[in-house]
């Protein structure tokens, strides 16, 4: 089981080394350092930050949808209360109890209403952004300086967004891969009923998934105000899709069970590679749109064969392994 | 059965507290406007119905209408009559819906990601056909919203959306292939053990419900002279808004075609409720958002309770 | 087994099936007449499963024939074997549950009338029809009922009256009993009897042989993939079955050793929960193995579930070693050493999907981890442990659990709960769905762990399960004890008498 990962981390791996080639090759302005950093990576931050959590939200077999509206409430409420008490340290804090809120709710419908994460977070996506949208009369929110700080310093040339990201990447794929709350989340995303009697806390274990995506998307929501100086309601459309996408293209199942952070962390690289390049070889917006959403179907629709594949041939080696006792 | 009728006491009782307490918001233009609302709402939510019944889902009826409407301000630029261009719009949307019902099922994406990701395609698409909007178009474009009305004064799209409904009660009781609908909602496995074509069928519902939004892409392409590029942008959430409220389970297998009717009404009620209370239209989005998520806690409760009741039934 | 020429409703010569790497059915035999009740007996894994499907059109055979009343016929899915007459039950009804019992009946082929062009559902004749039906079978169905709000045994009738309106020929049961109360059982067989009297052939599978003795005309053992034998009931007996079924001398079936019993280690108090558990008090000493009779619906695990803190108790008390536990806690209950192993493995037991080291170390994974860290160095020594102690027969501890049989899924089951080290040990029916084999090798782990000082309470639904292994046994019934039988003065009369309030 384990050796199948590798194959595929690798598999994902090779495609953006070969991705990253190829664009590169055509416009070489693409490998300077300095266009790497600030166009490939610093634009892929926030969706992959917000990646990072999210996955442990579908390995329990779940989603978020409402990532982009958490990062933008988030964001306009810390930008809102700056303007009105001029205290950072606070407006930093609302941000993250607001992520902190937002997660918290998705939970609580999806655990103890038992509601489908699909319906829930589809719906919280509207609820969250009509909050935003109804607080803000639809104006812009403008950028406090701890966000500044976040979406702009630099360390020597490296945005301090993008070490944030290195240590919280880390940070979850140990989660993930070497924690025993890594393992229950495997066990609740295949089977919820055993997980539970196993002892194991199904609806703490899910809780705190869906909390750690609003935090984290209420962090990336401070990263990405900063970055843009300001901020409206409609600053998180399409970010959920764009996530999924990630997500999918990781090697983690929508059904659940099956995923893995590092997939996660390098198909957020091939996305970046492709964003950037799309961009370098001046396509038009309209048509990168068009590109993700393909993206994603294709991803799904490989992975549908792969396991129908891995399936046939799971069957020929039972017979061959281990014969009825 | 009567919690639908519990639901239709509480939309009249709403309407009427409105009336009371808002001010205009029982004046005719108001009610013109609302059963505007009322008609494409309805219609379109009757085709999200019937998805949502099958267990699926389709949150890209705001892209599909929206490129519907490009399609028919195209058509109608040059004066084509209504008979030509909602044809057209119908068979586009039967096209558009019946590919998200082919990724669906022959290729197995779970349905909202499915929707999701088509959603991005049509949205994206648009804006490369066309730079912004379809402006000038002549009355015979607007026939439909501005001179068609039956007994002077009741507009034909209503009549349309009545009809629709109609006939969808018909078919709903009648036809097996409908009641088929609900097997596969329960239990897919066994709707095939009983000799029914979930593919197939799945694929035509997607169909049908692309066909029936075209009428209601007609009349909202035809309420102005002007048709944009986002024309039903988010438009998805406010019919299966209308679908949960209406009773319709999130998980497939049980809903009727009364309930969304009068889910519909209740959600056409919105936003000229808020705008007549003096709350800005910012508010809207809001409402629905909260508004489906009670709808559908308060259905998710029902469950615990018959949970709860049946574990201590099995003893 | 004459060489009478008879035409049969159901035949079956020579089936031969075969899937990569497994011979699964080896020139099959079988032959149900109309009006019989014909019982299959195998072991798991003797391929009544694979014999069934074939049977259902679900796997088509590589060789061989079958025969619906004397011809040749060939299915290529389950619908055309349901309309080609034959139906079958499995214990998960493929009902839809939102629908009422009317619309499962006539779902995919209900009856149409013409009403001007088009063609529309007759609810007239679907009632009429579904009416006779429902009057034949003597049962009190409301047809405008929905499924959910039906218990198991309603639910099957409703998947019998199904059938009925296929103009069923050949029904196949599938341990149908396996849920219903004594009532109910008697209620099935009736309308099995007269099921018979309508010329309806019924194959019967089970592995309750009291049943078999009950209500059926003729029993067919099959081992590996084999056909063995086919007999009159009245001219069989159960040792002459089950030695048929494993085809070698059984020797110590029930391995039961005298040990010495210590002092309590578990006890319960008055444990009630609404509905569900009237007043259940019970003890377990160490060394016992403590069994707990009673029919289905009786509350036994609904009593363990509420005694572990899988659901919330309200009232009673749990003593373990002496020591007062809290109620409704799972954490604080296997804190205290009580561990309970689910009777249902796929759903409840297991996580079939991950490994069995996954399994295995899933409960007691915290304990082995440092500051969040597992170690997975200990969780694999618990693992490879187990694996030899139940002698589970995979190759590593790295195997997928979904791809062991039966049996050895079970025993992985039960080797979670043995490897947390519990003082007590709650086995719900250990040996369902197991086959003889691996029975009995599960019989002389329970046995040999009673050795150890653990408390064992086994919640059995099998007779000679019970009567072999224990040293005392309970009977519930509604959610009450209502008896105490020691292992000398226990007899299967008495435990059903008890169970039925006799």
């Amino acid at each position: 089981m384990k050796s199948k990962k590798f194959n595929f981390n690798f598999a994902l791996g090779a495609l953006f080394l070969v991705l990253f080639i190829a664009i590169g090759l055509k416009t070489p302005n693409f490998f300077k350092p300095d266009y790497l950093v600030n166009v490939m990576l610093r634009n892929i931050i926030e969706l992959g930050m917000i990646a990072l959590p999210v996955t442990l939200v579908v390995i329990t077999g779940g989603i978020d949808l409402s990532l982009g509206s958490i990062a933008t409430l988030s964001g306009i409420i810390g930008g809102m209360s700056y303007k009105a008490t001029g205290s950072g340290i606070l407006a930093v804090i609302l941000v993250l109890l607001v992520g902190l809120a937002c997660g918290w709710f998705n939970s609580l419908l999806v655990t103890k209403l038992n509601i489908p994460a699909m319906v829930t977070t589809l719906a919280t996506l509207y609820l969250f952004q009509g909050i935003a949208r109804g607080i803000t009369q639809g104006n812009s929110v403008y950028a406090f300086p701890a966000a500044k700080w976040l979406g702009n310093f630099e360390i020597g040339s490296f945005p301090i967004q993008i070490i944030f990201y290195i240590v919280l990447a880390v940070f979850f794929v140990l989660l993930l891969s070497r924690t025993y709350y890594g393992k229950y989340l495997y066990a609740i995303g295949h089977n919820e009923i055993a997980s539970r009697f196993d002892g194991i806390n199904t609806v703490r274990c899910k809780m705190i998934a869906y909390i750690l995506s609003g935090l984290m998307s209420a962090f990336a929501g401070m990263i990405m105000l900063g970055r843009f100086s300001s901020m409206k309601y409609t600053a998180g459309d399409g970010m959920n899709l764009k996530v999924v996408t990630i997500i999918v293209l990781g090697g983690t199942s929508i059904n659940g069970g099956v995923g893995s952070m590092v997939g996660t962390i390098i198909a957020t690289l091939i996305i970046a590679v492709l964003n950037s390049g799309l961009t370098v070889l001046n396509i038009p917006i309209d048509v990168q749109t068009i590109v993700q959403g393909s993206v994603l179907l294709i991803s799904l629709i490989t992975y549908a064969i792969i396991e129908k594949r891995n399936l046939s041939h799971k069957r020929h080696e039972v017979s061959k392994a281990v014969k009825t006792a | 059965m009567p919690s639908e009728m519990t639901l239709g006491l509480f939309v009249v009782i709403i309407f009427a507290l409105l009336c009371v307490v808002a001010k205009d918001f029982g004046s005719v233009n108001n009610i013109m406007s609302i059963l505007n609302r009322f008609s494409y709402i309805l219609i379109a939510s009757i085709g999200m119905n019937i998805i949502m019944i099958t267990g699926n889902i389709d949150v890209s009826f705001g892209g599909v209408i929206s490129v519907m409407c490009i399609l028919m301000a195209f058509i109608g630029k040059k004066g084509a009559p209504i008979y030509a261009f909602m044809p057209a719009a119908m068979l586009c949307g039967a096209i558009l819906c019946m590919f998200n019902g082919l990724l669906i099922t022959k290729l197995r994406i779970p349905a909202i990601v499915a929707t999701l990701a088509t959603t991005q395609i049509y949205a994206g698409a648009l804006p490369l056909m066309i730079e912004g909007s379809i402006y000038d178009l002549p009355a015979s474009f607007t026939w439909l919203a501005f001179e068609a009305k039956v007994f002077k004064f009741v507009p034909l799209s209503v009549i349309l959306a009545l009809i629709l409904l109609v006939i969808a009660l018909l078919f709903m009781k009648y036809s097996r292939f409908f009641k088929s609908l609900y097997a596969i909602g329960n239990n897919v496995k066994s709707a095939r053990l009983a000799g029914i074509n979930v593919d197939r069928t799945i694929i035509i519902t997607y169909a049908i419900a692309g066909l029936i939004l075209g009428v209601a892409a007609t009349i909202i392409a035809t309420a102005g002279q002007r048709v944009t590029t986002t024309m039903g942008a988010g438009m998805e959430m406010t019919f299966i808004a209308a679908v949960v409220v209406g009773g319709t389970s999130v998980t497939g297998g049980s809903g009727s075609i009364l309930g969304t009717a009068f889910g519909s009404l209740l959600l056409s009620i919105i936003a000229p409720a808020l705008y007549h209370l003096g709350i800005s239209d910012s508010w809207s989005t809001a409402v629905m958002g909260a508004i489906i998520i009670i709808a559908v806690s308060v259905g998710a409760l029902k469950g615990v309770r018959r949970k709860r009741t049946d574990r201590a039934k099995e003893a | 087994m004459g060489g009478q020429k008879m035409t049969y409703a159901l035949e079956l010569k020579d089936i031969t099936k075969r899937f990569p790497g497994v011979l699964a059915l080896d020139r099959m035999s079988l032959q149900v007449a109309s009006g019989e009740v014909h019982a299959i007996c195998g072991e798991n894994g003797a391929g009544k499963s694979t014999l069934m499907k074939v049977c259902t059109g679900v796997h088509q055979p590589d060789s061989g024939e079958i025969l619906l009343n004397g011809s040749r016929v060939t299915f290529r899915n389950p619908n055309e074997a349901y309309r080609s007459g034959i139906a079958i039950m499995y214990q998960e009804t493929s009902l839809f549950e939102q629908m009422t019992v009317l619309e499962n009946m006539f779902v995919g082929h209900e009856p149409r009338k013409r009403a001007g062009l088009a063609k529309v559902i007759d609810y007239a004749a679907e009632r009429e029809q579904a009416g006779h039906i429902l009057e034949l079978l003597g049962t009190d169905l409301d047809m405008d009922e929905r499924i959910c709000e039906l218990g198991m045994a309603k639910k099957q009738m409703v998947e019998i009256a199904k059938a009925l309106t296929f103009d069923a020929k050949i029904l196949i049961l599938d341990e149908p009993t396996a849920s219903l109360t004594q009532r109910e059982v008697d209620a099935l067989f009736s309308v099995i009897l007269k099921l018979k009297a309508r010329g309806i052939a019924i194959a019967y599978i089970s592995h309750r042989l009291e049943e078999i003795f009950s209500i059926c005309d003729r029993v067919t053992v099959i081992r590996d993939g084999k056909y063995i034998s086919t007999c009159n009931v009245s001219e069989t007996n159960k040792d002459k079955l089950v030695a048929d079924m494993v085809g070698r001398d059984i020797g110590a079936y029930y391995p039961k050793e005298t040990i010495a019993i210590g002092g309590e280690v578990f006890r319960v108090e008055h444990l009630k929960q609404e509905g569900l558990v009237n007043d259940v008090s019970l003890h377990v000493n160490k060394g016992e193995i403590v069994g707990v009779a009673g029919l289905a619906g009786a509350g036994r695990t609904e009593f363990s579930l509420a005694a572990c803190g899988f659901t919330p108790a309200d009232s009673g008390r749990v003593i373990v070693d002496g020591k007062e536990i809290p109620l409704r806690s799972v954490t604080k209950s296997m804190d205290a050493g009580v561990v309970y192993v689910s009777e249902d493995r796929s759903k409840c037991g297991l996580v079939v999907d991950m490994s069995l080291n996954d399994n295995i170390s899933l409960p007691q994974i915290k304990k082995f981890s440092k500051r969040m860290f597992v170690n997975q160095a200990k969780c694999r020594a618990v693992s490879k442990d187990a694996i030899k102690q139940f002698d589970i027969k995979a190759p590593n501890e790295d195997f997928i659990v979904a791809n062991l049989s039966g049996g050895n899924q079970q025993k992985v089951s039960v080797a979670k709960g043995v490897a947390l080290h519990p003082k007590v040990l709650i086995l719900d029916e250990p040996t369902r769905g197991v086959d003889v084999n691996a029975k009995a090798e599960i019989y002389s782990i329970i046995s040999g762990f009673a050795k150890k000082d653990l408390g064992i309470l086994m919640i059995s639904s099998e007779m000679p399960e019970l009567l072999g292994m224990c040293d005392r046994i309970y009977v519930m019934r509604d959610g009450l004890i209502c008896g105490e039988l020691s292992r000398q003065e226990a007899t299967k009369e008495k435990i059903l008498k008890l169970a039925l309030n006799i």
